[in-house]
């Protein structure tokens, strides 16, 4: 289809280190913050401060909104319960989440900041699939968290709920 | 941004949607184990629902009642979090067996006694008696009382774990046939509830915020229990209905003999204003072969009362896996005629085709059937019949202007979802054309193809999308009449490889 000269504009997004993003509108508005914002402020060419965000966040979320600019809209709640069960990634997102935790954590942030829902969905999914499976000693090491819990205390938590053990 | 970000880092709404993507609740309590900032946010998930039903029938397992139950008397903070429960339990004592199952059921009595005193059920009251007497059903209960803010629950009680369901429920959960001051807030509150057609005398109970009713196997002997109009008026205020019944209460024979009518039901639950109404039909009956006539006209009239309120309507087989029940009501059904039209607000229809068209005639059209409002139409085990009404539809917009999708789940017994997909040529590009969304599925295989292609990317796999646009062109360009032979074949042809590929 071709593209209509509203459809090409570009915005230009400045970074919390001050860097100037220029991508197509279209791609930005993946975003709903952004989205939204266009929307009100009316788009005077102005570059949009996103003070949340540093450059290479921004440039990794926004290298996901290109990917995902066609995507049809998130429909509002009945496939909601469906997409949050489940903990599958399509191919090209699990590639893309290939990223250090670091990295991994701040476009989690950034999506939530953002308000990129499916963005957030993949995020938090990735997290959830590094968690599976494993022991607390486990997702401790892995996450690097200190562990405040006594021996007792970790046994008083499986008792508690012994009866959702095997679920 | 910090130049450090971390897992516990996350503000805890995040990590609550990290939650949420768990499948198994055995990994929410192994987070609950990692450390003292995620403990309250894995057991926020954990508690939303409980299904503790699941180890009723084995010997020698305790209940998970009695793990949960133990837990939520202690801990009385995550027993307000409950809102979803499913519960299995039993009238009987099984003490021997939960010792056996590592269940220190001594603690636990005690404990359920104290509580019951707190709630001013002493010694003498027959809640509490019960409960010494390790009466299994009487902790169930009490943990309903400890559940204030349940919303859904779904409960099965047995009399014996052989599979008779208990009729008197109250008296088996409360020891006494009125609702106890303790759980009647646990009552108020639920919005759904999923129960055997068994326990029904419950409904009569001030169910104040319920607004969906599930009842399973509603047999002819639950029927003839039933105390007259208004004895459920607990359940007044439903607006979503299910319920399984015996394909029976469609046969004349059966609804003059016995007296027992569908309607029977509605008018004991006060004549709900029903927005969704699910029929699953088993046959409770054998599959003679000749003198059954399910007259699906006569019966659409049993729920008249709501035929101003109704949005959505379905007609199921779920639990007819016997394939031979399925085809025995089928072939014996007589067509609803013209009494959906009726129906002025239906906007989701599903229906098995016998039901919806005969399979041979022409008449009645599509048109006379359905009513205008239709919007989505779902038919199950189509025959040949539903590719010329759909041909009809296409062709005529105008009569259904808001029907926008189409689902025809086959039943190789009829035609089959290959057949059903390739015999009419363009038939679905033409309903796409026309703004209609055509899903058609085996369900032999469970699976499924959809028109047009990527419209519901969750269901559809196509892995050889380009071949696809290609022949989808090629169609586009001879949709006009005048088909010849050896082209349909070779379309035919090559539907079919593609049509294998998309179910392999």
């Amino acid at each position: 289809m071709a593209a209509t000269s509203a459809d090409a504009k570009k915005v230009t997004l400045t970074t919390s280190d001050n860097a100037d993003l220029t991508v197509e509108r279209e791609v930005a508005e993946r975003s709903i913050l952004i989205k939204n914002l266009l929307e009100d402020i009316g788009d005077n060419g102005d570059a949009i401060p996103i003070p949340n965000v540093n450059e290479a966040v921004m440039k990794k979320v926004l290298e996901w909104c290109e990917q995902h600019r066609k995507d049809p809209p998130a429909s509002q709640d009945d496939d909601a319960d469906s997409r949050k069960k489940s903990t599958d990634i399509d191919e090209w997102d699990q590639k893309f989440m290939q990223v250090d935790q670091e990295m991994l954590f701040e476009i989690i942030l950034a999506a939530n900041y953002l308000d990129i829902k499916a963005l957030l969905d993949v995020g938090c999914k990735t997290v959830a699939n590094m968690i599976k499976g494993k022991s607390p000693d486990e997702i401790r090491k892995t996450f690097n968290i200190q562990n405040d819990f006594t021996p007792e205390e970790e046994d008083q938590i499986r008792r508690e709920n012994e009866w959702a053990e095997d679920r | 941004m910090a130049t450090s970000t971390s897992l516990c880092c996350l503000p805890n709404e995040l990590l609550t949607q990290i939650a949420e993507c768990f499948h198994h609740k055995a990994d929410l309590v192994r987070l609950a184990c990692v450390s003292k900032k995620l403990r309250p946010i894995a057991e926020d998930v954990i508690y939303r629902s409980a299904d503790v039903s699941k180890n009723v029938r084995p010997i020698a397992a305790p209940n998970d009642l009695f793990l949960l139950l133990r837990t939520l008397l202690a801990r009385p903070d995550l027993a307000n979090k409950i809102k979803v429960l499913y519960l299995c339990t039993v009238r009987r004592n099984r003490a021997e067996k939960y010792e056996q199952g590592g269940l220190n059921l001594n603690d636990l009595r005690e404990q359920s006694l104290s509580k019951l005193k707190g709630l001013g059920h002493g010694k003498g009251d027959p809640w509490y008696t019960m409960t010494a007497a390790s009466i299994e059903s009487a902790f169930a209960g009490l943990l309903l009382a400890l559940v204030p803010n349940l919303e859904e629950l779904k409960m099965h009680v047995f009399d014996h774990l052989r599979g008779d369901f208990c009729p008197d429920l109250v008296l088996a959960l409360f020891g006494t046939p009125s609702l106890p001051i303790a759980v009647i807030p646990t009552i108020r509150n639920i919005k759904g509830l999923s129960i055997m057609a068994d326990h029904f005398p419950m409904l009569s109970h001030d169910f104040a915020n319920l607004t969906s009713l599930d009842l399973d196997h509603l047999g002819t002997r639950n029927m003839l229990r039933l105390n007259g109009p208004n004895s459920l008026r607990g359940a007044v205020s439903i607006k979503k209905l299910e319920v399984k019944l015996p394909v029976q209460f469609t046969e004349t024979f059966v609804v003059k003999y016995l007296g027992v009518r569908f309607e029977d039901l509605l008018a004991a639950l006060g004549y709900p204003a029903l927005t969704h109404l699910k029929l699953n039909f088993y046959n409770e009956g054998c599959r003679c072969k000749e003198g059954h006539i399910l007259e699906l006209s006569k019966f659409i009239e049993e729920f008249r009362s709501v035929f101003a309120s109704l949005v959505e309507l379905k007609f199921g087989f779920e639990d007819v896996h016997d394939v031979g029940d399925q085809q025995w009501i089928l072939c014996n059904s007589e067509p609803v005629k013209l009494k959906l039209k009726q129906i002025t607000t239906l906007q989701h229809l599903s229906i098995p085709h016998q039901f919806l068209l005969n399979p041979i005639s022409e008449e009645p059209s599509i048109y006379d059937v359905l009513p205008s409002s239709i919007q989505e139409l779902n038919i199950f085990a189509p025959q040949r019949r539903i590719l010329s009404a759909l041909k009809e539809i296409a062709d005529e917009r105008t009569h259904l202007p808001d029907l926008s999708r189409i689902v025809l789940r086959c039943r190789d017994y009829n035609m089959s979802a290959l057949q059903i997909w390739t015999d009419e040529d363009g038939l679905w590009e033409d309903l796409n054309s026309r703004g209609i969304v055509s899903v058609v599925e085996c369900l032999e295989r469970g699976k499924s193809s959809i028109m047009p292609r990527n419209s519901d990317p969750e269901e559809d796999e196509d892995e050889d999308e380009d071949e696809d646009e290609d022949e989808d062109e090629d169609e586009d360009e001879d949709e006009d009449e005048g088909e010849d032979e050896g082209d349909v074949r070779d379309e035919d042809d090559e539907d079919d490889d593609n049509y294998e590929n998309e179910l392999d």
